[in-house]
């Protein structure tokens, strides 16, 4: 009653070596279309996070022409010297919503000034804030990618310590 | 033996799909960085004029996919490569500039645009 070698339990039946071989592949595969696939979002998501960040470098610095109004703006900084300007910030509420679009090569934005409480600056009876949106489309959306940028500085006209708050995304 | 059929056909059915989308990727990566150095010169170029005083040094990556030719007008940066070419808008304002992405670039404003 010996049993020959072929009833003995054996590992490499040809049936392991090719769901072995379909495993790996698939391994392979995936690990592949992985890699690509995060390389290509990295690069989408690093345009748009330099936009933004560029963006927001442009607004902290006095624009241009200096003096800049809504009429004259070529890049609307938002400063003046090393603080906020409020009556700059109300300049830049004046402009349109797709010259804002132009201007700070956003789709959506949100820009407001804040004091350290979170509660909204106010200067000459205006809130210091704007976006390109109107009605529900103005709040920042939750659901999706949202680059957000701040500085906290001084406003130039009270000396009270705020902070700048600048908000992007894209549909 | 149809198991191993089956395998081999989804195998290259999958290869095939993964070498497409490698295709896709490549093709796509010139016209990304063209895109990434337009974003780069424009704003550098309007970040010295909204900074007045400002100086601002232009340097790209060393290991850039292909040659690119970088192309300074009135209000448009245009980076050209072999199959295509990449505008982004800006607020430049002077003679038509050529720069190379291979080389660092010092770039100010005082009323007008100087370059070294």
């Amino acid at each position: 009653m010996a049993a020959t070698t072929s009833n003995k339990g054996q590992i490499f039946t040809s049936d392991f070596v090719a769901s072995f071989a379909l495993f790996s592949l698939f391994l392979i595969l995936f690990g592949t279309l992985w890699n690509t696939s995060i390389d290509m979002f990295t690069q989408e998501v690093d345009t748009l996070e330099n936009q933004h960040d560029y963006s927001f470098s442009l607004l902290k610095t006095s624009g241009h022409p200096s003096n800049w109004n809504s009429s004259n703006v070529e890049i609307p900084g938002l400063y003046r010297h090393s603080d906020l300007d409020a009556e700059k910030f109300l300049e830049l509420k004046d402009i349109s919503n797709s010259s804002k679009r132009r201007l700070l090569k956003a789709q959506n934005l949100h820009i407001r000034v804040e004091y350290p409480n979170g509660s909204l600056v106010e200067w000459g009876g205006e809130n210091l804030e704007t976006y390109t949106n109107s009605g529900e489309n103005s709040v920042v959306p939750k659901n999706q990618t949202v680059y957000v940028s701040n500085q906290e500085t001084i406003l130039s006209q009270s000396s009270e310590r705020v902070e700048l708050r600048y908000y992007t995304w894209h549909n | 033996m149809s198991l191993l059929a089956i395998t081999l056909l989804g195998s290259s059915i999958l290869v095939t799909q993964v070498n497409d989308r490698a295709v896709q990727f490549s093709e796509s990566v010139p016209y990304k960085e063209a895109q990434l150095i337009g974003q780069k010169v424009s704003y550098t170029f309007d970040y010295v004029k909204a900074e007045g005083k400002a100086s601002k040094k232009l340097q790209f990556n060393s290991d850039l996919a292909k040659k690119y030719k970088i192309t300074v007008k009135e209000n448009s940066t245009t980076v050209g490569f072999d199959d295509g070419n990449v505008t982004v808008l800006n607020r430049y304002s002077g003679p038509e500039l050529n720069l190379d992405a291979s080389k660092v670039y010092e770039v100010s404003y005082n009323g007008s645009y100087h370059i070294k």
